[in-house]
């Protein structure tokens, strides 16, 4: 629920699917159709007015602070569309922050860095400031960074948004790839259909609600019951209601 | 996140924002520098009168007066009751001075050893024989445990009566080519009596005094007799007046059985007002703490300009990063960190200012010292001293103002919603 009194909108009406293993989501809308709010809710950043999110069985809603920091900490990796990357920093430093906040050793950390920079191809810019890389080579920092924690889920909003369609391709191949290779769940964010398509899943929002769920392949998005989200490394249920 | 990557962090971010950081720093590095000179300062000018008092007062020997007033400068509103011991004839405010019978009774308390009456004479003049040049100056009393610095010659234990030092001012006045052409050679002071009679004796100089950068003038400049000799021309010049009886004040020292306290108490038991060095160390050492206040007084004004320097800094700071922040925050950074981050930064701030700020004190200090000691006269003496402990307790007193003045904008980072943070573009 956002805005106050008379001014206030619901983003997200009636939410309910049900992901299968390691699957990788795309939802698809317009502007306004409430997709990166249900982003937000499910990366733990925003919180529903009704409804739950279910984790470990247990309820993102009803987690502590702290308990919520460390879920995003550990399990959850973000992309954003305009990279986010700190420019004064170096590329390891960057990649490194994730590490830093969920308290892992420097040593473990810098060998950590250096395989997620291979994964990505930015192993010769380690040291480069982020200021100086290409839209390309920071968005596959980003990527470095999303994946450094070897998250459970990553997010990614809008990640090729900011790119050429070139660069994109490559940027979306990457993450398909890391995904495959690290067996995570892809939740992404897009407006654009080709992209879309690429996804077990594709869920259309319009309005706060679903209007179309399009699958491929052996993975089935169950609509029938609550919203539910699983993953075989996560092993647990996320669940939206809005 | 661990606090040593929080530091680290902090410490980085700084350097991202050198100007920034600098120019907050050195607001901070005023007042740093200006606590930095007053705490040396103040050092300096308490290890000074702790020379000077050294230099000029025996740390054994107490300081006898009569009269209550004596010793405080409270000249009294009110008419004092008269007394025999009133010394009427000295002019200026009436006080009681020591009579012979008053020497006699402090001379007779246990374990005390001399006692020198400090006499106040003028001579008329100082001359040599056969000489038309005379020159004017106080009749000193010479105190064997008090040395004056000397020129020329060897200062004995006692003047015997007929001897007499000469303070080199008087030199080139009584036309000596040297100090070393002054000793053994014979000088004349005569005195006079109110009513104009005089009497005028023949001494040999021992040895040329100088003035040390240490020495107080308590007296004019004059020539040192004997205590003996100066009592003998104090009976010429105030005989037949009550003034003859009567001595301002007395050096009292006992033997090593009792401490300057012991003895002080021994004197006021007594019925005498007394002062030891170390009294009299403490007195200039208050007017030095007080000066040193008022300095640090004006060192807490700037920092406290500094501290709203270091909220808004660090504010603005806050508000351009609010994308950076929001970031670490959806990283799952907690709120802790967030707000320790903000608060280590402004921290480090402090430090930097800090050290600036002393480092260029102790440079300035440094350089600058021997030109002061020379500009006030202080000798070989520093008036900055700089003590190490006191500038690290400074220093960390600065990063603890920066932390709190931190306070606020980490509150605000820490508090900052990830999503709308995000959304800033």
């Amino acid at each position: 629920m956002y805005g106050k009194k008379d001014n206030a909108f619901s983003a997200l009406k009636s939410v309910s699917f049900k992901v299968p293993d390691k699957a990788s989501l795309a939802i698809i809308g317009k502007s306004g159709s409430g997709k990166s709010t249900l982003m937000h809710i499910i990366g733990g950043l925003d919180h529903p007015t009704e409804g739950e999110v279910i984790v470990n069985g247990q309820s993102l809603e009803k987690l502590k602070r702290k308990a919520m920091d460390k879920f995003r900490a550990n399990d959850l990796g973000f992309v954003f569309q305009s990279f986010f990357v700190e420019g004064n920093q170096t590329t390891y430093q960057n990649v490194a922050l994730p590490l830093e906040i969920a308290e892992v050793s420097v040593r473990k950390r810098k060998q950590i860095v250096r395989e997620a920079l291979e994964q990505v191809e930015l192993s010769d810019k380690i040291n480069s400031k982020a200021k100086n890389l290409s839209g390309g080579q920071k968005q596959r920092l980003a990527i470095a960074r999303a994946i450094v924690n070897t998250p459970k889920l990553i997010m990614a909003d809008e990640p090729t948004g900011n790119l050429d369609s070139a660069t994109g391709d490559k940027i979306v191949d990457l993450l398909f790839d890391l995904q495959k290779k690290t067996g995570s769940m892809l939740v992404m964010v897009t407006h654009d259909s080709d992209l879309a398509a690429r996804c077990d899943i594709q869920i259309s929002l319009k309005d706060g609600e679903i209007v179309s769920v399009k699958e491929k392949g052996s993975k089935k998005a169950d609509l029938s019951t609550s919203v539910e989200m699983t993953s075989g490394r996560l092993a647990d249920k996320v669940k939206v209601q809005g | 996140m661990k606090v040593t990557d929080t530091i680290k962090r902090s410490g980085r971010n700084l350097r991202a924002a050198k100007l920034r950081t600098l120019l907050t720093a050195l607001a901070i590095s005023v007042g740093g520098f200006t606590l930095t000179v007053t705490l040396a300062a103040s050092a300096g000018a308490h290890m000074y009168t702790n020379n000077l008092v050294k230099a000029n007062f025996d740390p054994k020997a107490v300081f006898v007066a009569k009269d209550k007033n004596y010793f405080s400068n409270s000249n009294g509103d009110t008419p004092q009751a008269y007394t025999s011991d009133l010394a009427t004839g000295r002019g200026g405010t009436l006080q009681k001075e020591l009579t012979s019978q008053d020497i006699t009774k402090i001379k007779a308390l246990p374990h005390v050893t001399q006692v020198l009456p400090t006499y106040n004479l003028s001579a008329q003049f100082v001359t040599r024989p056969d000489s038309t040049a005379k020159y004017t100056g106080s009749i000193n009393v010479y105190d064997s445990a008090q040395k004056p610095s000397i020129k020329a010659g060897q200062l004995p234990d006692d003047l015997t009566n007929g001897e007499v030092l000469l303070p080199d001012a008087y030199l080139k006045p009584l036309k000596f080519s040297s100090a070393q052409a002054a000793l053994g050679q014979s000088v004349v002071i005569q005195v006079r009596q109110l009513s104009g009679k005089t009497l005028a004796k023949t001494y040999g100089v021992v040895a040329v005094t100088t003035k040390s950068s240490l020495s107080l003038d308590f007296n004019a400049v004059g020539p040192y007799v004997s205590a003996d000799e100066a009592g003998q021309l104090n009976s010429f010049i105030n005989g037949g007046t009550v003034l003859a009886n009567l001595v301002p004040t007395a050096i009292v020292r006992a033997d090593s059985t009792l401490s300057a306290d012991q003895l002080k108490a021994e004197i006021t038991k007594a019925g005498f007002q007394a002062r030891t060095a170390q009294d009299l160390e403490q007195f200039i050492g208050q007017i030095v703490n007080v000066l040193g206040v008022i300095i640090a007084v004006f060192g807490l004004i700037t920092l406290v300009a500094s501290f709203f320097g270091v909220v808004n800094t660090q504010y603005i700071s806050v508000l351009e990063r609010t994308r950076e922040i929001g970031l670490m925050k959806a990283l799952g950074m907690s709120r802790r960190t967030v707000s320790r981050l903000f608060m280590i930064e402004a921290t480090w701030i402090g430090f930097i200012g800090a050290a600036l700020g002393a480092g260029i004190a102790i440079i300035a200090g440094t350089l600058l010292n021997p030109w002061i000691s020379k500009k006030i006269n202080f000798g070989n003496q520093h008036l900055l001293i700089f003590k190490p402990a006191q500038i690290i307790a400074l220093i960390i007193f600065l990063m603890l103002i920066t932390t709190i003045a931190g306070l606020l904008p980490a509150r605000k980072a820490a508090k900052l919603d990830p999503i709308e943070a995000l959304r800033t573009e």
